[in-house]
């Protein structure tokens, strides 16, 4: 999305986990770890985080945009301050609900989670929105840091679509976010992503 | 300062710097921040401080800085922070009741888990430290969860070699130094007050009385 968005040319390649794409040794020279996502620049030079990467294809570039404006101190503190919050308050809770609840059945053959134990991740989960939702309401805008979309927006959306698209919560009881999900549709970049994730999924499926 | 315990973070005058009440926070002038590692990378980019703890202009060292600090969360923070809020600030602060010994066992082990991820980082280093020759902020901040544990419950690093070492170099920097001997010292002064003082001052269910 981040690439999309400032506009810098790559190539996709996508790796498929349920086949253990990632261990093999062609992307683990890639990426040490196995983790995904992961780059390699054009002279070599490879890294994986998601945010490290957006950073660092914003920063190796010197792309002013508002996503991250890195000249900027300020904004970008706020963004940065933004992201943690995600980090810390919210993608774990989507990663474990939505590995328990979604991936482990559908992929590798785990047993659903009991009803206590999809309960309590649930609930972690809507704590999690919960905070998002705080960060709308203080700084008053259609985005998560006010009336401008920037990376944090990004970032909260790649998870909220795992959420919605895999139907593991319904945004109906929380408008606030159900409001900021469709205002984020309307970018051309990120419904893109969001097609193209469904489509991914689809496909994992079948 | 801030005294959590008397919920001073939720008034005035903290709350007009940061609404969520949330520690650490700065006010830089006008400007408001929490989230300590964006208050980190603020301040050195602001006073545009070159230095290789977090190279702010090389995209690249940057990008490896980063990208321990993004996992830092989940894979190493998330292992070591259930033995320290359950077993030493719940019971202490919070009023949660003392863990069992089948749940101290198990928040050590996912802790030691923990030390495991940080030991394979640091056996691929050459100088010890998480990223290049010197220290940066990925050592301080993988350094931060370590030290609470290390220094206050039995999550000792005898077991592995490559975070012990790492942690001794860390720990002997003069700025971490500094910090620890009075993190050390403000330790003692809380864990007397909440043993001591409030047990004589304070009725409140929610506080337990303990001698020692």
């Amino acid at each position: 999305m981040v690439f999309d968005f400032i506009q810098i040319n790559y190539k996709n390649r996508e790796i498929n986990v349920a086949f253990g794409e990632q261990k093999k040794p062609w992307y683990l020279k890639i990426n040490p770890n196995g983790a995904i996502p992961a780059i390699k620049e054009v002279d070599g030079f490879t890294t994986n985080e998601g945010i490290a990467i957006a950073r660092y294809a914003i920063l190796s570039r010197e792309i002013d945009t508002p996503l991250y404006p890195y000249k900027d101190n300020k904004k970008t503190a706020l963004i940065n301050q933004g992201l943690e919050v995600v980090i810390e308050e919210y993608r774990s809770k989507v990663i474990s609900a939505a590995t328990a609840i979604f991936f482990q059945p559908a992929f590798f053959g785990a047993p659903k989670p009991d009803a206590n134990h999809e309960k309590f991740l649930l609930d972690r989960l809507e704590a999690g929105l919960e905070k998002l939702k705080a960060m709308i309401i203080r700084n008053k805008g259609d985005y998560l840091l006010g009336q401008e979309l920037s990376l944090v927006d990004l970032y909260a959306m790649v998870f909220t679509i795992v959420v919605v698209e895999l139907q593991i919560l319904s945004l109906s009881s929380h408008k606030i976010i159900e409001k900021w999900y469709e205002t984020m549709k309307k970018n051309k970049v990120v419904e893109k992503y969001r097609k193209g994730y469904i489509k991914t999924l689809k496909m994992g499926m079948f | 300062q801030v005294n959590l315990l008397k919920g001073e973070h939720k008034r005035e005058p903290f709350i007009s710097v940061n609404p969520d009440g949330a520690v650490p926070a700065i006010k830089d002038g006008d400007f408001c921040l929490n989230e300590c590692l964006a208050i980190c990378r603020y301040l050195i980019e602001s006073r545009k401080i070159e230095s290789p703890f977090y190279p702010y202009k090389d995209a690249k060292q940057l990008a490896k800085i980063n990208m321990l600090l993004d996992t830092a969360t989940d894979d190493f923070r998330s292992k070591t922070g259930p033995l320290y809020l359950y077993t030493i600030t719940g019971p202490a602060f919070l009023g949660y009741p003392d863990p069992t010994e089948n749940d101290r066992q198990k928040y050590l082990n996912l802790a030691f888990e923990g030390y495991d991820i940080l030991d394979k980082l640091l056996s691929n280093s050459k100088t010890g430290f998480l990223v290049g020759d010197e220290p940066t902020l990925a050592d301080f901040y993988f350094f931060i969860f370590t030290m609470m544990i290390v220094t206050t419950t039995n999550a000792n690093l005898d077991r592995h070699e490559n975070v012990r070492r790492w942690y001794h170099k860390i720990e002997a920097i003069p700025a971490v130094a500094r910090v620890m001997r009075r993190r050390a010292r403000l330790y003692r002064l809380a864990m007397f007050y909440v043993n001591w003082i409030l047990p004589l001052t304070c009725r409140c269910k929610c506080m337990r009385a303990r001698r020692r």
